[in-house]
């Protein structure tokens, strides 16, 4: 039996973090869930890296630019962040961050699979 | 003296000067000496009459030797004109002026005027008395040269001069010329007296290096790099933009052209600048630029309106779409509609119905069609009702209320000023962690009333509080998406504080929190 991925969100707007939660274990992923970026670098410290980040920018105390700097700088590139981004350019926010890839919001749950799929980090991949 | 073949004596001396002639020569050569002189040279008697002219003198006078023979200086045919143009009176004719004063007259121009041509020929005129032992005049010796060249080139040259002198006084540009190497200002139009503010009759002491001359920035020209010491020290030529300061005059803008003046040789004898007043030019550029780039500014911050807005909407539709797809999801696997799954749809349409209805605020406020309903409202409780509302919203989190007044009625637009202190304390929730208290405070002074919300959250950088409470008028790039979340509220509560006469403002320090704060005048608010 093979081993769950784990997907971290992190995203402050409480509805779309727990439909993304809910939908995501429906779909066989663990999931780690942070409010802003201080609560998921605290939940890295004892946690092990998940394989992949969904990443909102905009948030309260810190938000996705911070904690993409903190987080690359603390573990390199070791973990794949997807952009969920407001903004009107997308794939800039998440060329900002050197993220691999990005979802335009609003967006559709199979199209954010699809996404995830492509780019999650494979559990022996090193 | 020498005997001439004519019968008569002439002193060779007045006729060449003081030039060495040797006897012998003027024995043999005397005729055709005399024939053959470019200088004119009439012998008159002591009553004018004439006894001898030579070639040249019938040559300049127009009229034969023959007829010029016994003809007195007062015969009327004699036209000649002084230097102005004007007749010559007769007792000015150079004969008659050693006639009457038995004495030499040196250096008189003439011009003589000959029937059928067009302008007189100029001679310069030496006219000598002759004696006898007995001291009484025996004769008049004129000699006159040819000097019509010269005098037409030196009228043409005074022409020239009168116009270069009345185009340099005419000249809106100023003009300097200055020597070289001294640098010391020889020359000043009166347009470059009138900029520089110089006394139009004040006597130039000036060097070029007292003219202070500075960048367009405001930065002082360094004395070697100003535009004539280069021109008269580097033979540098070039046209520059400057700000002149004069004693007592405003700052002028310049725009000044140097180059120096070479000799023949090709050095350098001044160097001359050529400057003309472009104030009023450079202001309107500077206007022009300012209106563009406002223009500029203004459409590029209603297209920015534009991406706040979508972007703005996009979460709270993020969120009930993704709700949506989910009961969709669960629908069909036969798992039912929850209550708490509707609730949560309906607090995120009520969320997008607020958007849309600040959006539709920014847009009145923008156009100025805001207007507030004024009514006795009791201040304190007012923030109360405020307060314990969100207190039940945001999970019982700490938020405290001091006050200096158990009560104060006030006159304001009670919806509005719910709206600010909900924006305020929205804020404060929404962006600081939660196990950190919110201060609302309320100050009474007689002035002014204050209303406060302090958070202990990160603090806001004095740059980004600059902006923060402009609807569309906030900087661009990650700093605008960093704040798009207060931005819409806070511009909102600006506009509706200052419809009550008010103001609203930030203290705020990095990684210390922040205070907002809004006053209300006591004097027109309260009751």
């Amino acid at each position: 039996m093979s081993e769950k991925k784990t997907i971290l969100v992190v995203e402050d707007d409480q509805d779309i973090l727990s439909t993304l939660k809910i939908f995501l274990e429906s779909e066989d992923y663990h999931t780690l869930t942070a409010e802003n970026g201080f609560e998921a670098m605290k939940l890295m410290e004892t946690h092990s890296l998940p394989n992949l980040i969904l990443l909102d920018m905009k948030m309260p105390v810190m938000d996705g630019w911070q904690f993409a700097i903190e987080f690359i700088s603390k573990h390199d590139h070791l973990c794949p962040i997807v952009v969920m981004t407001a903004a009107a350019d997308a794939e800039q926010r998440a060329k900002d961050i050197s993220a691999i890839g990005w979802v335009a919001k609003p967006f559709k749950l199979d199209e954010l699979l699809k996404t995830i799929k492509r780019f999650e980090k494979q559990p022996n991949a090193t | 003296m020498v005997a001439n073949p004519y019968g008569y004596k002439i002193n060779l001396k007045i006729i060449f000067g003081t030039k060495l002639v040797s006897k012998s020569y003027m024995k043999v050569e005397l005729h055709s000496l005399l024939e053959n002189l470019s200088v004119g040279v009439v012998v008159h008697d002591s009553t004018t009459a004439i006894l001898f002219a030579n070639q040249m003198a019938s040559n300049l006078l127009g009229i034969s030797r023959e007829e010029m023979k016994g003809k007195f200086s007062t015969d009327p045919s004699w036209k000649f004109v002084n230097e102005n143009g004007s007749p010559l009176p007769i007792n000015e004719f150079p004969v008659n002026r050693v006639c009457i004063s038995k004495r030499e007259f040196k250096n008189q121009i003439l011009g003589i005027i000959i029937p059928n041509q067009d302008h007189p020929t100029w001679v310069l005129c030496h006219a000598y008395p002759e004696f006898k032992t007995n001291q009484e005049l025996s004769q008049i010796v004129v000699n006159f040269t040819d000097v019509t060249k010269e005098i037409q080139l030196r009228e043409k040259t005074s022409e020239l001069n009168a116009l270069f002198q009345a185009a340099m006084d005419q000249s809106q540009a100023g003009i300097v010329i200055a020597d070289a190497p001294s640098g010391n200002i020889k020359y000043i139009n009166q347009a470059g007296r009138l900029i520089r503010g110089l006394n139009q009759d004040l006597k130039i002491n000036e060097n070029i290096s007292h003219w202070q001359k500075y960048y367009l920035n405001g930065t002082p020209y360094p004395v070697n790099k100003m535009p004539l010491h280069r021109a008269i020290y580097e033979g540098k030529k070039s046209i520059e933009e400057f700000i002149l300061k004069s004693p007592n005059q405003k700052e002028k803008v310049m725009m000044g052209n140097a180059a120096p003046i070479l000799k023949p040789d090709g050095s350098i004898m001044a160097g001359i600048l050529i400057f003309l007043d472009i104030t009023e030019r450079h202001q309107l550029e500077k206007d022009l630029i300012k209106a563009r780039e406002e223009s500029e500014n203004a459409t590029h911050l209603k297209s920015h309106f534009l991406d706040v807005a979508a972007h703005e909407l996009r979460t709270p539709v993020t969120a009930f779409s993704l709700l949506l797809q989910l009961t969709q999801r669960n629908l069909d696997h036969g798992i039912p509609v929850d209550s708490k799954t509707l609730s949560r749809l309906n607090a995120q349409s009520d969320r997008i119905a607020k958007l849309v209805i600040d959006l539709l605020d920014v847009s009145r406020l923008e156009h100025g069609i805001v207007k507030i309903k004024l009514e006795v409202t009791e201040l304190v409780e007012l923030i109360t009702e405020c307060m314990e509302d969100f207190k039940l919203r945001s999970n019982n989190r700490t938020i405290e209320f001091s006050k200096n007044a158990s009560t104060l009625m006030i006159n304001i637009d009670r919806v509005r000023i719910y709206q600010v202190i909900s924006n305020l304390l929205d804020n404060a929730i929404k962006y600081t962690l939660e196990s950190t208290p919110i201060e609302i405070g309320l100050e009474i002074n007689p002035e002014k009333v204050r209303v406060s919300v302090k958070d202990y959250g990160a603090g806001i950088s004095e740059k980004a509080q600059k902006n923060l409470f402009g609807a569309i008028t906030r900087g661009t790039g990650e700093e605008v998406e960093h704040t798009v979340g207060l931005g819409l509220g806070l511009y909102i509560s600006r506009k509706m504080i200052e419809l009550h006469g008010g103001t609203i403002g930030i203290e705020s320090k990095l990684g210390k929190g922040s205070t907002f704060y809004f006053d209300l005048p006591r004097k027109t608010a309260e009751i």
